[in-house]
């Protein structure tokens, strides 16, 4: 396993449900941090499951902080640093600041928060941890949730008007954060499924200072309905299908990670989730059209 | 750090605030505008850009970011600042609660200003109100000078060891805001002498790593808010020590909890907060002038409540007129904040004076001398009458 | 019957978490077709439900509302009369939040409980999984069907048969509102498998008392908690409660490629340099992503019922 070093900065012994894709991405994004570093959490199975309760797997710093605010709590910990720094309060040094969002925090009630994290010229890195729903609530849709999922807020109705399940179109936070912010100096797409794709990355971002940003696919074994020990197979199967792409933009390029020669059809991996078990033949068949249409004009999957 | 003397000049609450910040070396400031708390914002930025001092200081995205940069700015050892107003306060409520409740000793400035709707800039006290209860300190001025000096107070106490609690100094919209008034700006080799730095025991750091606030249940948070309500009960204390430390370097701020203005005799007494208390002082001289015996008491440190002093101050007294700038709909006897306040605190007197509520200037409307007048008259007659007529009277609105 | 009745049923959080509630509501409302009153609930804590984590579910049934209005605003009952145990391997005990360490299985019943476990070994066998207890219950074992989701209608059969908390009447009425078959309600009353456990019986040690919680001065301000220390793992909370299947490797069949490892969820492999891997059982769930993600097959999954050292 070259370039994935071998210590933990996220350890072993939180409340997170067998097969966690989220718990896998903390793991892996804090090995890559290193212990230099102070992590901020939101609200999120990434909080509530690590720490129930009244207790951390975290061997680095780590804080809390609400729904909406990971951009702000990056931002204000970073310009801490930095002040405390310049004034001589504490001593200079490299101290990463590592931003873990959930789908739901980072680009619905934190979108704000987020976007304005990305215009200022400070030292982070947020990575959204994408289980497409808010999970820790019991599985409601996000703005991240692929049209056609079945959630709580959601659930496939006997009537036409809700018989797909999440009307929604899944939006897309990388291209939104690459192209909408100047200041932003590397934005990445990961999978907890290709590790050291991933590690590198972070490491990438974190060299480069701030603001960066890194959305991250983690599958969730409750929220999309699969049995626990499937999770990197169905990870490796969004990219091999080209539901999920791996990428890099820098200076504004656009470079690619890792493009399977033959792309799976979009089927093999619908029918491995219990949230899509009420889909049609003909829904698939629409998500495969857009998906294959929007992989020729380079927007990046998903539907 | 800054050059500048101590020195006289004519400003507004707002900039004098923002030499407060400038003067206690705040390190990170979270801006978001809204009137009328936006002008410390741009005195700061101004400050900055001539290098008067050095912070980091940010243009957020909402009152919401605004307060949580600075909550965690503060969470690894800056000295922060932040603020807002009327519905902005309200947007940031997540982020003030949580303040609070993760001990971080940050400074705010309300400018206090109505809520919406209908939208209007001038003084309310609500907004403030509506966080009273989460374990902030509040303090509010009467004019400009005692804006910046209760800034400089509030760092002082907030970041005590004993307290690690936020403080937010209230400035009354317009009438303290940006009504330019002479003030005495200190030197920064006196503010030096007052203001320690800010030492925080548990700041986040790698050398010294631990988890802030993990998710906790009914076996941990009961905990938690007993910590809180112990730190507010040392807050007293830590208010009289402060006090005095103040009043010997700059020789002003000597009442720490209330200003008492011709109490001792006074048959009749009118409490209040904030900027009303010029004109209820011209008032209070008018009415001797008349041979009425009437004082004033402002309250400047509303949390924590100075139950005490008030309670020894009012027991005895032939009426109490209370005047609130605020509304609490559907309360005891509908009254105001203040009112409600101040009842409980007479509760167990056994000479608790007869007290008749005023609510008066909302959404900016000046309390003025006139406005003493009216309530006076009410007053007297319950001062005669041993009991009001009516609890709470709605002063100089349009019916 | 002026006292109140507990029932709780005990599963793991998505697999048996439905059936779990399922189970306590039928029988609240069985009981309030009887002309009783009942109320159901599961463990606020709980909540959200984790896969493979373990979860309870509970319901109270009395004949006066008086008798029951006290324990309505609680989050759990001190002691239950009937606890259903919903996937065998919670024999190993149970330990779903952190600072609690793994708790019995059997630490909420009373002298005399009725414990009801989906399984298709007989109650001596599986009573050499059970803690020693310091009281006498009964121990009937029934068929679910399905190791981690079991039907409710044997369960519920099987409770009817042996407590007569509600009629079987109104059980039978309740659930062939939902069930157009109740055959395996009816039978079960004959498959069932019981035995009277004497105190001090059973096959594991006993379990001690629940650990002290700090006091407001005791915990540190601004709810601050000690990090894991460096290269370890967090003392507070283990996740071998959260297994039905055990992962063992087979060190011969193993290419050191570190897929297991760098994929577990837990991070409960160990495996430093050139080293075999070797996995940490307190911090395995038993997610069985290991199985998957190994190129050569060297690691399987077996049913477990008890781990060999209580901690």
């Amino acid at each position: 396993m070259a370039g994935v070093p071998e210590d933990e900065f996220y350890a072993s012994g939180h409340r997170t449900c067998q097969g966690c894709g989220p718990a896998l991405a903390c793991r892996l994004v804090a090995k890559a941090a290193g212990g230099r570093t102070i992590f901020l959490g939101s609200t999120g199975c990434m909080y509530v499951a690590n720490t129930s309760y009244y207790s951390t797997p975290w061997i680095a710093p780590w804080m809390h902080t609400q729904l909406g605010a990971i951009g702000s709590a990056a931002v204000g910990t970073a310009a801490g640093l930095r002040a405390l720094m310049r004034k001589g309060k504490i001593p200079e040094e490299k101290i990463n600041v590592v931003g873990l969002g959930g789908d739901g925090g980072a680009m619905d009630i934190g979108l704000s928060s987020l976007s304005g994290a990305m215009t200022h010229d400070q030292d982070h890195l947020i990575v959204l941890y994408d289980n497409e729903s808010y999970a820790n609530t019991g599985i409601q849709a996000s703005s991240l949730t692929p049209w056609g999922a079945n959630t709580t807020f959601t659930p496939p109705g006997a009537i036409e008007k809700y018989r797909v399940g999440n009307p929604r179109h899944k939006k897309n936070a990388a291209q939104l954060i690459a192209a909408g912010h100047p200041e932003v100096k590397y934005v990445a797409t990961a999978s907890i499924a290709y590790p050291q794709d991933l590690i590198s990355k972070v490491r990438t971002a974190l060299a480069k200072g701030g603001p960066t940003f890194i959305h991250l696919l983690a599958p969730c074994p409750k929220g999309w309905g699969f049995p626990a020990d499937k999770t990197i197979d169905i990870g490796k199967l969004a990219v091999e299908t080209g539901m999920w792409s791996l990428y890099e933009i820098v200076d504004g390029k656009r470079k690619e990670s890792y493009e399977p020669s033959d792309l799976k059809p979009v089927k093999d991996y619908i029918r491995m989730q219990d949230r899509f078990s009420h889909l049609t033949d003909e829904d698939i068949e629409k998500i495969q059209e857009k998906l294959t249409l929007k992989r020729k004009i380079k927007v990046p999957a998903p539907v | 750090m800054s050059q500048v003397k101590a020195r006289r000049e004519l400003i507004t609450g707002c900039v004098s605030v923002a030499h407060a910040i400038r003067l206690s070396d705040v390190d990170v400031i979270a801006a978001y505008p809204i009137r009328p708390y936006t002008g410390v914002m741009n005195a700061v930025a101004e400050m900055l850009g001539a290098g008067e001092f050095d912070a980091e200081y940010l243009v957020a995205d909402s009152e919401h970011g605004q307060f949580e940069i600075g909550k965690h700015a503060s969470m690894v050892g800056a000295r922060a600042f932040v603020g807002s107003s009327g519905v902005g306060w309200a947007y940031a409520m997540e982020a003030i609660v949580i303040t609070a409740t993760n001990r971080a000793p940050v400074v705010a400035l309300v400018g206090n200003r109505a809520l919406d709707d209908p939208g209007a800039f001038g003084t309310e006290h609500n907004e403030t109100f509506m966080t009273r209860d989460i374990g902030w300190m509040f303090s509010w001025a009467a004019d400009a000078q005692e804006a910046m000096d209760l800034t400089l107070l509030s760092y002082r106490i907030s970041e005590d060891p004993r307290v690690m609690l936020p403080s937010a100094v209230c400035a009354d919209g317009s009438f303290v805001t940006h009504i330019k008034y002479p003030v005495d700006i200190p030197s920064q080799e006196q503010v030096d002498q007052f203001l320690p730095p800010y030492k925080r025991s548990s700041a986040l750091h790698p050398d010294n790593p631990f988890t802030v606030a993990p998710q906790c249940n009914e076996e941990y948070v009961f905990e938690t808010r007993k910590q809180i309500d112990d730190a507010v009960r040392r807050e007293h204390e830590v208010v009289l020590e402060a006090h005095k430390d103040f009043s010997k370097i700059f020789d002003r701020q000597h009442e720490p909890f209330l200003e008492t203005y011709m109490t001792e005799d006074a048959d009749i007494i009118f409490i209040g907060i904030g900027s009303l208390a010029l004109a209820a002082r011209a008032s209070v001289r008018e009415f001797r002038k008349r041979g009425k015996k009437v004082g004033f008491i402002r309250i400047k440190r509303f949390r924590p409540f100075p139950t005490e002093e008030l309670r020894s101050l009012l027991k005895g007294r032939e009426a109490v007129g209370v005047v609130d700038i605020d509304f609490s709909f559907g309360s005891p006897n509908h009254g105001g904040v203040v009112y409600q306040e101040i009842r409980s605190t007479l509760y167990d007197e056994p000479d608790k004076p007869p007290i008749v509520n005023f609510i008066a200037g909302l959404g900016g409307r000046p309390v003025t001398v006139a406005t003493f007048r009216e309530m006076a008259d009410i007053t007297f007659k319950t001062a005669e009458r041993g009991k009001p007529e009516r609890d709470v009277y709605w002063i100089d609105v349009r019916v | 019957m002026e006292k109140i009745y507990y029932i709780e049923t005990n599963g793991r959080g998505v697999k048996s978490d439905n059936i779990a509630r399922e189970i306590v509501d039928t029988i609240a409302t069985a009981a309030l077709k009887d002309g009783n009153v009942a109320i159901s609930y599961m463990s606020y804590g709980d909540d959200p439900v984790r896969v493979g984590i373990p979860m309870k579910a509970f319901t109270a049934v009395s004949s006066k509302w008086e008798s029951i209005e006290g324990e309505v605003a609680r989050y759990n009952p001190d002691r239950v009369n009937v606890s259903f145990i919903l996937d065998q391997t919670l024999s190993k005990g149970v330990e779903n939040w952190a600072n609690m360490g793994r708790r019995s299985i059997l630490e909420k019943i009373k002298l005399g409980a009725l414990v009801i476990v989906n399984t298709t070994r007989t109650p001596e066998e599986y009573l050499t999984y059970l803690p020693k207890t310091d009281l006498d219950y009964t121990l009937v074992t029934i068929d679910g069907g399905d190791i981690e989701r079991p039907s409710v209608l044997p369960l519920l059969g099987a409770f009817v048969a042996e407590s007569s908390i509600v009629s079987e009447q109104a059980l039978h009425d309740t659930l062939g509102e939902k069930y157009p078959n109740l055959e395996k309600f009816v039978e079960s009353a004959a498959t069932l498998k019981k035995m009277k456990v004497p105190k001090g019986a059973g096959g594991m040690p006993p379990y001690g008392p629940p650990p002290r919680l700090p006091g407001a001065s005791e915990m540190p301000i601004a709810v601050v908690v000690p990090a894991v220390p460096e290269k370890g793992r967090n003392p507070n909370y283990k996740t071998s409660s959260n297994r039905t299947y055990k992962q063992s490797i087979d060190l011969d069949q193993c290419i050191r490629c570190k897929n297991c490892w760098i994929f577990c969820p837990d991070g409960a492999i160990d495996m430093r340099g050139d080293e075999l891997p070797s996995i940490d059982y307190d911090y395995c769930s038993g997610c069985g992503i290991c199985v998957n993600t190994c190129p050569v097959g060297a690691i399987d999954s077996q049913i477990e019922f008890k781990v060999e050292v209580m901690k």
